[in-house]
């Protein structure tokens, strides 16, 4: 008598979990986890374990495919495209995509008018899920521009409004921060929100602007590129800061932090990103070129929150970090595309859209893909959540 | 050796000294049915006879082997590759387990979720409208905001 047919639920987790790293596409993977809860819990393994994809919009004003955001994966070169929504306010205009970047698995879509006027608008957009969210919340009128200036779209690049997300669940209580500017219209604007609130809140003493904001350990932290009086007492430096809305003054507190790092790595001269570790402790790398020997030099710290110090690392161990604005730590291993104690980052200046710094042997390499045919706007980094 | 669980059990059989010949020695498998260890023994030995032919072009013998294991899938019914999975990772034949694993991929990629449960006969064991759940509470958190 032939024995029953062997079914799928006969095979072990370890057996799933094979097959579903073969799956190619991350919007794929990422439906899996509406299957059931194993295989929620198994994607959710493996996207953590998936390099971030790149993210990027064509330029908007001397192209007709505007409205398209290219979603590619850097190590196999594959590339998914997304229509973004269509926008019409009740005044009957239309509003065009401006910017993209992400926050926790969300795209942020900026929005401008196609006629002259600053009002603009936010689509908060899931594109492996398809849903979205419109935020028309910033629509502001034609007064609200102090410098009265004639606006024409083609020669005016509208300042991208940033938003930063404190979870995967724009629900939740946590606090959303909005990063307007720089622009024409004014120096940088950073207000707080929380999901319910009627009003936004204008953080204060935030200086000429604040880039690099982290949300890590249910705070909101950044890195002040300008700040006034650099250097308190020797080593002692004020660029970083935190962003407090609870209390009755909102606004920008400073951390006087130590931190011993050669001239060329001043907050003058270089880049500077804070990004959390896998083992929960905040980094700061600081990216320079070097003009005289056309290299790019790396230094990455760690904070000592007791010391109140940065102490400088060499090696992040089997961690690799994704670099921009919104950077990624993730675990790297021998199975995984991406490669242990490297700095995957954007390289402006050899024209290379990403590029490999390697902790260890102190190189940088060419990156696998050139990616020519496309023109890379404000390239970002998107990781989905689940 | 490809099969190297059945590799084991011949370094045990050497370490133990036993003198009779191997081609006669019965090797237990119980695990595996005769039709999905059939399809493994061909797909070994093909795999053996392509990487012998084109021992120095490593592209052709990609080639080669992907072609055949194309013609492999279309005469595989999909329910057999379960016990083909499960047969090939009892036998520890890698090569073998990551083709299967692929078509399965491959099988369920750009399909909808109903599909992928069917073809896997999964039940959802999650709450009815998660999704439409966060989609209201969202909207309406944002709604009513005064602008600046």
């Amino acid at each position: 008598m032939a024995p029953p047919p062997v079914c799928w639920s006969d095979l072990p987790e370890d057996l799933l979990e094979l097959i579903l790293k073969q799956v190619m596409d991350i919007a794929d993977l990422y439906q899996c986890r509406n299957t059931c809860h194993l295989w929620r819990s198994l994607a959710k393994k493996l996207l953590a374990l998936s390099p971030p994809q790149l993210l990027g919009t064509r330029d908007l004003y001397n192209n007709k495919n505007h409205n398209r955001i290219k979603l590619s994966d850097y190590f196999t070169g594959n590339s998914t495209f997304f229509e973004t929504p269509k926008f019409k306010s009740h005044d009957g205009c239309t509003y065009v995509p401006n910017h993209v970047h992400s926050s926790r698995g969300w795209l942020v879509i900026h929005y401008t008018k196609s006629s002259s006027s600053p009002n603009q608008c936010i689509y908060l957009y899931n594109p492996l899920s398809g849903m979205g969210f419109w935020l028309s919340i910033f629509l502001r009128d034609n007064s609200n521009n102090p410098y009265s200036l004639p606006i024409q779209p083609e020669n005016v690049v509208f300042p991208p409004i940033k938003l930063y997300l404190s979870s995967k669940k724009p629900t939740s209580i946590s606090c959303i921060i909005f990063n307007l500017g720089p622009g024409i219209y004014a120096a940088w604007e950073r207000k707080f929100w929380r999901p319910g609130d009627k009003k936004r809140i204008p953080i204060l003493r935030s200086g000429f602007c604040i880039n690099s904001i982290i949300h890590y350990k249910d705070e909101f932290y950044g890195i002040d590129p300008f700040p006034h009086h650099s250097y308190v007492n020797g080593e002692i430096e004020q660029f970083f800061v935190q962003l407090e809305f609870m209390g009755s003054s909102p606004g920008v507190k400073r951390i006087p932090t130590k931190i011993n790092r050669p001239q060329y790595m001043s907050t003058n001269h270089a880049s500077q990103f804070l990004v959390e570790s896998l083992c929960g402790s905040l980094l700061l790398v600081c990216k320079t070129w070097i003009h005289i020997d056309s290299i790019w030099r790396f230094e990455v710290y760690k904070l000592d929150w007791g010391k109140s110090e940065w102490e400088k690392i060499t090696s992040l161990g089997d961690q690799a970090i994704f670099l921009e604005e919104d950077s990624i730590c993730i675990q790297a291993s021998a199975s995984t595309k991406y490669k242990k104690n490297c700095i995957y980052f954007m390289d402006w200046d050899l024209r290379h859209l990403v590029a490999i710094y390697d902790m260890g042997n102190q190189t940088v390499s060419q990156p696998l893909f050139p990616l020519p045919d496309f023109d890379w706007r404000y390239p970002s980094w998107f990781r989905p959540e689940i | 050796m490809k099969f190297c669980a059945v590799k084991q059990y011949f370094d045990d059989e050497n370490n133990n000294n036993i003198t009779s010949g191997a081609s006669t020695t019965m090797i237990p498998l119980p695990n595996v049915e005769s039709h999905p260890l059939a399809i493994l023994i061909t797909y070994c030995k093909k795999h053996l006879k392509i990487k012998a032919n084109n021992a120095d072009n490593k592209k052709e013998t990609e080639k080669e082997m992907e072609q055949y294991e194309q013609e492999l899938l279309k005469k595989v019914m999909p329910q057999e590759l379960t016990e083909l999975i499960l047969a090939a990772n009892y036998l520890n034949f890698k090569e073998a387990l990551d083709f299967f694993c692929r078509a399965v991929a491959s099988a369920i990629q750009n399909k909808s979720i109903e599909f992928v449960r069917k073809f896997f006969g999964l039940e959802s064991d999650f709450e009815l409208g998660e999704e439409e759940k966060l989609r209201e509470e969202f909207a309406w958190s944002f709604e009513g905001v005064d602008e600046d």
